[in-house]
């Protein structure tokens, strides 16, 4: 399969069970929340390739179940993240609540120099649904130095600029190894045109910054 | 001898809509005339059919003459046959068990025998079409009753399900019957008055938690809520706003099991098996002991423990590896060879994968490749009180790792090297763990200490009952002593003969070739693979039919040489359209290969029983088969 990307980097998304993740990253991936009426049986998965400033990145979204039950094999992948998504419904104090304890998991498993955004979904609510407030949720992750957003994956607001300020920031804090890819890659495209060695080598190129 | 079989007419009446056969004064036909099993000339309506049974008692040389013929057998049922070795050998329960399912090599075509052979065919539309046999009808289903309505011939039941399914107007009424929910040898009637009871039963349990306040309550019925709104949507039983009273029902049923077993509770995935049946059943209670059924089986793919997926990953990994080597070793090389793209597969029995009308067909089949387990008794609508606390912190939980085998032997690499975090689960202090799991055990089997088949898996039950029934290489110290997560026991017990485990630790899992260049008699690639009562957790058609997806989609993986995430999004894209015909008629293939070479080894291993007396142990036993 023809790469055709130049970086990747890894998201993960917590939250508690149904609080819309699947639905956010299907809006996000492929503009289309119809199909996603169905929960998430251990991890999904899925990618979207973006420009960002004039990088073209390939974001690979893991989709954890929020369910306790799937913690064990969830938390496999909390090491391998960069970047992880909070997610919690305004419309469901608990799981704000709950928030907590995903911090709590982030702490044990991810590594440390992850970056996070807090993520307030279903922000189409009616004001009478609403139970968690915008300010409690911004004092949270002023607290904890996070960005934070309102999003709706349903009216498809907030979206695309929540994922892409978390990509930023995960841009922003492997931008030594990226840069270094960058080149890396730029050489060996100069110096070869055949594409499979290429990919290849973005390939291990890419692995290796990842992991690190 | 003979048995004469009547078409049953309360069936057909009860099909339907009516639950279940209905009582004798409702329906003359269904009379008690103290019919024998002679034959009536009285009727045209009679049929007669020849079964042959294995007698209760023989004597080894006449028993093996029987497994030599076995050819000539249309059905051998598990029960049957280790009855038979039990008689013969003593106590032993762990002896030879002939699959139930051996029955079903004889119906498969014996030219074919190469796995690629049916991958590559390109006449495999035509290969199916001759394969494919028609659905069970009412009329077929009624040659398995006697005239009362017991369900005579449950493996002949079961191997015509097993080649063509069930026609869906019948589902209602074979369902129940394959989902074990009947005791043994029930009559139409006593089945109409048995659901009558059972469905009161139901009803009190729901009563029970409707009407509780607790907090706990709430927390699972909200759970439960939340997914019976994104279960099977897309379907019209389901579809609709939230009021749809079929969403109710499921809600009703899932929150009971939940509430009523709280060692298991809720779990996501179990709306998605509990969906079939209420689609089928239509009426709620009847669903519930389904539903009951099917979970008596797989409950164990729900618990904290993770044994069970453990033990389900472990054999589609091998069976991966001793088929198709060449696609495992790319899966290798991808860090894919843990196969967690499959864990949904496994979990719910591909329930996911296929188009719901699809999935109906899938599953009927698959459990009819089951033997049949009748509950002793009765079917229990309720769980034991849990052993631990259902709402126990989350960091209490954490301890309970899913505790794959590897993660140990390869205890050693750092957990931020690239490789163990691509393959590994978290490394706990095994020690910890161990001792935790066994404290929790004791503090189970206090409180159901008479419940010995009791289906949560009891490791400390069940490494102990692994050093008595293993033989070879399983001492009890290496059990006690073993540092290993007690899964490793449990999967390499079945079958001492061969090395899975190593004295220091490491699992060893031989490829046939390796088995054979040590001298070892293997001949076939099937035989490193544990019999069939073991394998897959007691479902070992289930791992055929995840083989069959693996492999059909190799050479795509392999040809755009797919990495870890890209092949899990391929077969995310694939869900609900794989091909569930031909995915059918491949596993079966695939599957009847195994069981032929699991036969010939039988055969072999009968053939001298004083040289090898416990060659094949087998965990017979209800609650160790996940």
């Amino acid at each position: 399969m023809a790469k055709q990307y130049d970086i990747i980097i890894r998201l993960l998304m917590v939250g508690d069970s149904g609080v819309g993740k699947t639905c956010m990253l299907c809006r996000f991936a492929d503009d289309d929340i119809s199909s996603t009426h169905v929960s998430t049986i251990g991890i999904d998965f899925k990618i979207k390739t973006l420009t960002i400033d004039g990088k073209k990145i390939r974001i690979q979204i893991w989709d954890t179940a929020g369910q306790e039950r799937y913690e064990t094999i969830t938390k496999q992948y909390y090491r391998r993240a960069q970047g992880i998504v909070l997610v919690y419904d305004m419309k469901n104090e608990e799981s704000f609540k709950n928030i907590q304890k995903w911090m709590k998991y982030i702490s044990d498993f991810a590594p440390e120099d992850v970056e996070l955004i807090l993520v307030a979904n279903k922000s189409d609510a009616y004001n009478s649904e609403r139970k968690v407030s915008k300010e409690h949720g911004e004092m949270f992750a002023k607290e904890h130095r996070i960005p934070f957003y309102e999003t709706s994956a349903y009216m498809d607001m907030n979206i695309n600029e929540a994922f892409i300020m978390l990509a930023r920031i995960v841009m922003k804090r492997h931008k030594k190894e990226i840069d270094k890819q960058m080149e890396h890659i730029r050489l060996f495209c100069r110096e070869d045109s055949d594409a499979h060695i290429i990919e290849k080598q973005g390939k291990d190129n890419n692995g290796c910054c990842v992991l690190m | 001898m003979s048995i004469c079989v009547h078409p049953f007419p309360e069936c057909s009446a009860s099909r339907e809509d009516v639950a279940e056969p209905v009582p004798s004064d409702v329906l003359p036909m269904l009379s008690f005339k103290g019919v024998s099993h002679t034959p009536s000339v009285e009727s045209d309506s009679w049929t007669f059919v020849d079964i042959t049974q294995l007698p209760n008692k023989t004597d080894t040389s006449e028993l093996n003459s029987k497994f030599l013929g076995l050819e000539d057998w249309d059905i051998i049922s598990a029960k049957e046959v280790t009855g038979n070795l039990n008689g013969n050998f003593g106590k032993d329960r762990s002896m030879v068990a002939m699959p139930f399912v051996g029955a079903f090599v004889n119906q498969v075509e014996k030219t074919i025998n190469k796995v690629q052979r049916i991958f590559i065919s390109s006449e495999i539309e035509d290969e199916i079409a001759k394969a494919a046999r028609p659905p069970l009808s009412d009329a077929d289903f009624h040659k398995f009753l006697d005239q009362q309505g017991r369900l005579v011939r449950p493996g002949e039941f079961r191997l015509h399900v097993y080649h063509g399914g069930i026609e869906p107007s019948l589902r209602k009424v074979a369902w129940r019957h394959l989902l074990n929910i009947f005791p043994d040898g029930m009559t139409g009637e006593e089945r109409f008055y048995y659901l009558k009871r059972k469905a009161n039963e139901y009803a009190d349990l729901k009563k029970k938690w409707l009407s509780d306040e607790r907090e706990e309550v709430k927390y699972i019925t909200n759970m439960v809520h939340k997914d019976v709104l994104r279960t099977d949507r897309m379907h019209k039983f389901y579809a609709g706003g939230d009021e749809n009273h079929n969403v109710n029902k499921l809600y009703n049923l899932l929150c009971t099991y939940a509430l009523s077993h709280p060692d298991v509770s809720y779990c996501q995935g179990m709306s998605d098996l509990a969906s079939p049946i209420l689609y089928v059943m239509k009426d709620e209670a009847h669903a519930y002991l389904c539903f009951c059924g099917v979970m008596t089986r797989l409950k164990g793919n729900f618990m904290l423990d993770g044994l069970c997926m453990t033990k389900k990953f472990d054999h589609l990994s091998m069976l991966l590896r001793c088929c198709d080597p060449e696609f495992y070793d790319y899966l290798g090389e991808q860090n894919a060879s843990d196969l967690f793209f499959c864990y949904r597969w496994l979990l719910l029995e591909l329930k996911r994968e296929f188009a719901f009308h699809d999935a109906l067909s899938v599953l009927e089949v698959m459990w009819s490749s089951l033997p049949p387990d009748y509950p002793e008794g009765e079917l229990e609508l309720c769980g034991p009180p849990a052993p631990l606390s259902p709402c126990m912190s989350p960091t209490d939980r954490m301890r309970f790792k899913f505790a794959k085998q590897r993660s140990v032997s390869q205890g050693g690499s750092s957990p931020g090297s690239p490789k163990s975090s691509d393959t590994t689960f978290e490394h706990f202090d095994q020690k910890t763990d161990t001792s935790k799991i066994h404290n929790g055990n004791k503090q189970k089997k206090r409180l159901h200490s008479k419940d010995s088949s009791s289906i949560e898996s009891d490791i400390s039950e069940e490494s102990g009952y692994s050093s008595k029934s293993t033989s070879v290489d399983q001492t009890p110290q290496s059990v006690i002593n073993n540092d290993l997560p007690i899964v490793a026991n449990h999967f390499s017990e079945p079958e001492p003969t061969k090395e899975r485990k190593t004295s220091d630790g490491k699992s060893s899992v031989k490829s046939p070739s390796v088995a054979t260049t040590n001298g070892s008699v293997n001949k076939n690639p099937y035989s490193s693979l544990p019999p069939p009562q073991d394998f897959g957790g007691g479902n070992p058609f289930m791992l055929f039919m995840c083989l069959t997806l693996l492999i059909e989609h190799r050479d795509y993986v392999i040809g755009n040489q797919l990495d870890y995430n890209e092949l899990a999004m391929h077969f995310d894209r694939m869900v609900r359209r794989h091909n569930a015909e031909k995915v059918l008629y491949r596993a079966r293939t695939l599957f009847a290969d195994y069981l032929r070479a699991e036969i010939n080894m039988t055969q072999a291993e009968c053939a001298s029983p004083v040289n090898s007396p416990m060659k094949r142990s087998v965990t017979g036993h209800k609650g160790e088969s996940c």
